[in-house]
Order: structure tokens, then sequence, then C-alpha cells
């Protein structure tokens, strides 16, 4: 838009404003001569407003999306879930720890085999002749009575004790 | 409140159509002239807008936005009525305003005839600027922003309309 700086006046116009101010005005002036008012020449079907107002909305309401399964993403998914179930069971029932064969007492390993009556089983008639020469229910290492009565067969304790009676 | 205050998050679908869908109704049918096609371009419009209301962000007043829509579903339908029915655009035009004499929806003279008759040998953009200063009495600074043009142009725009529908009409 060219600016008229020959004018004095404070305000700038375009610099062809007045040549095409007449044009214009008269042009307007020409159509308003033929169409004095303005009139609505198109007409709607009666109570269409009110029915397309329905009509637009029930097209787009919102419908229930159909969700297309792809075998790759639910397997992947199955597996991870899979994955959390089983971690969840570790997490709430874990494994014990194996114990070490070290970690086991002696007195617990002894209890066992006099229990089940299966050191003839492991041990040869020399063997338990040794044990019995070397090991002793009053070693320094037993200081405790429980562990003492480990290692006496449960029948000799019942026997002596009815004896006694 | 006025649903032009509203905030962008807040509009709800169903008030937009309750505001809004004689203004655009009326701006379509101009455009399109016959009532059947004013009323599926009318609907193409909002289902427009049901679809992308989540992305007006408020950067423009909300009838600016719904105006923005039509006019282009509007153009949108005529080109497509152009292609489909093998007609150059002036004897499309000439058809449509032969049609609209029976047509039971339209009730103006001999001399409203005329007017329409002019308007549609208008191009588009400057029928598209006519329509909405004349008759939707839109500011030009509204129209620039459904438009996309500028106010000057527009002015020139209108101006030259004017022109041709006078020569028209008075057979100059």
């Amino acid at each position: 838009m060219e600016i008229d700086n020959n004018n004095k006046e404070q305000f700038n116009i375009p610099s062809d404003y007045f040549k095409s101010f007449d044009d214009r005005l008269f042009t307007e002036l020409k159509f308003q001569k033929l169409f004095p008012n303005k009139v609505d020449v198109f007409t709607v079907p009666k109570n269409y407003f009110e029915d397309v107002s329905l009509k637009i909305i029930e097209q787009n309401k919102p419908q229930g999306k159909l969700i297309s399964y792809d075998f790759k993403t639910f397997a992947k998914a199955f597996v991870a879930l899979a994955a959390v179930v089983v971690l969840l069971f570790y997490v709430i029932n874990p494994v014990g720890t194996p114990e070490d064969f070290d970690s086991l007492s002696v007195s617990s390993i002894e209890s066992y085999l006099i229990d089940q009556d299966q050191l003839p089983y492991y041990f040869s008639d020399e063997d338990l002749s040794n044990i019995e020469d070397n090991t002793s229910i009053f070693d320094q290492q037993l200081d405790s009575e429980e562990v003492i009565y480990d290692y006496i067969d449960q029948d000799i304790i019942e026997t002596s004790w009815t004896a006694d009676q | 409140m006025s649903i032009k205050t509203i905030n962008p998050v807040s509009i709800k679908f169903e008030d937009l159509v309750s505001e809004y869908k004689e203004r655009l109704y009326w701006h379509i049918r101009r455009m399109v002239i016959s009532h059947e096609d004013a009323d599926d371009v009318l609907q193409n419009t909002f289902i427009k807008v049901f679809k992308n209301l989540n992305t007006f962000n408020g950067d423009s007043q909300i009838y600016t936005w719904l105006y923005r829509i039509a006019t282009n579903e509007s153009l949108t339908f005529i080109k497509k009525r152009q292609r489909t029915t093998h007609l150059s655009n002036e004897d499309l035009q000439d058809n449509l305003i032969a049609n609209l004499s029976s047509d039971p929806y339209f009730n103006g003279d001999d001399a409203q005839l005329k007017l329409q008759e002019a308007i549609n040998t208008l191009p588009a953009k400057q029928k598209q600027v006519f329509i909405m200063k004349y008759y939707d009495e839109l500011q030009y600074n509204e129209i620039s922003e459904i438009l996309g043009t500028s106010e000057g142009a527009l002015k020139a725009n209108y101006h030259h309309a004017v022109k041709k529908i006078t020569d028209h009409v008075t057979g100059n």
C-alpha cells in the first residue's frame, strides 16, 4: 500500500484512494438501486432445522471402536503377563535357598541316619567301630543336653526310664 | 456466557450445532443454491467439526473456524459437482439457475432470480466474498480471518463483484 507523503494531514491514505472512490461509490449506489432491500429468497422445508439438528448429533455419536487384534502384539502381551505372574509367584512364595551340605549340622545328619536306621547302610562295621571310638556324646563341643539326647536312641532312654521306675 | 468466549476445552459439540447450524446453513445454501445440496454440505461440515473439535485451540473465534470449514466444504462440493457432471462451470451454473425458477424452496421474483444468476457467474472467490459481505454481513476483518486474504484484497474483490453483478443485471 503506497502512502501519500505529500498529504499535510496527520493521517495517511492509499495513493489512489480518491481516484477509485467515485467508481466504488457509484457502483454501490447502482446496486442499491437495483436491489434496495435484501431479500431472503431461499426457504427450507418445515421443521428442517429441528430435524437436521437431531440427525447431525445422531450421526456423530461416539461409536464403539473396533479393535483389531494383532497376533504379535497379543503374543508379546501374553508373554509379558506370564513373566509378571511368575515373578510375583517367586516374590510371594520365595523358594528357600538350597542349603550347602556344609551348613547342615553334624547332629542333623546323625539324627537322620539313626532315625532311619540307615547307619549300617552307609558305614561298614569297621567304620562304625571307629565312629564309636572317636566320638563322644561328652565331646566338649557338645554343651547342650538336647544335643546329647540326639545321640541316644529314644528306645534306650525310655527303657532306662522305665527301669528306674 | 456466549459460546464465543468459552474455553475451547469445554466446547460441547451439541451446543455448536444448536447455535450455528442456521447461520452455517444459509452461508452454504447461497453458495450451492439447492436445499438438498446445502443439507449434504451442512452435515459434512459438522462431521468435520466433530472430528476436529479437539484440534481447535482457540487461536480464532469459534464461528470463524466454523465458517472456514463450511466455506471449504462448499467449495469442495462445487468442484466435485463440476467433475461428476462433466459440465463446464458456466453450463453448470446455467443449469442450477434454470432449475431455481421451479425450485419449491425458492420464492424470489424475476429480479431476484436475475440477481442469483449474476452471482453465479462470479469466480468462486469473488462469489464467496460477496455472499459473506452482502448476505452474511460479516466485517472485512472477519472475512479476512476466514479466507486468509488481506482486507484490501477483499474490498477490491467485493467492489469487482458488485460491478459485475450490476452490469449483468442491467445487460451492460
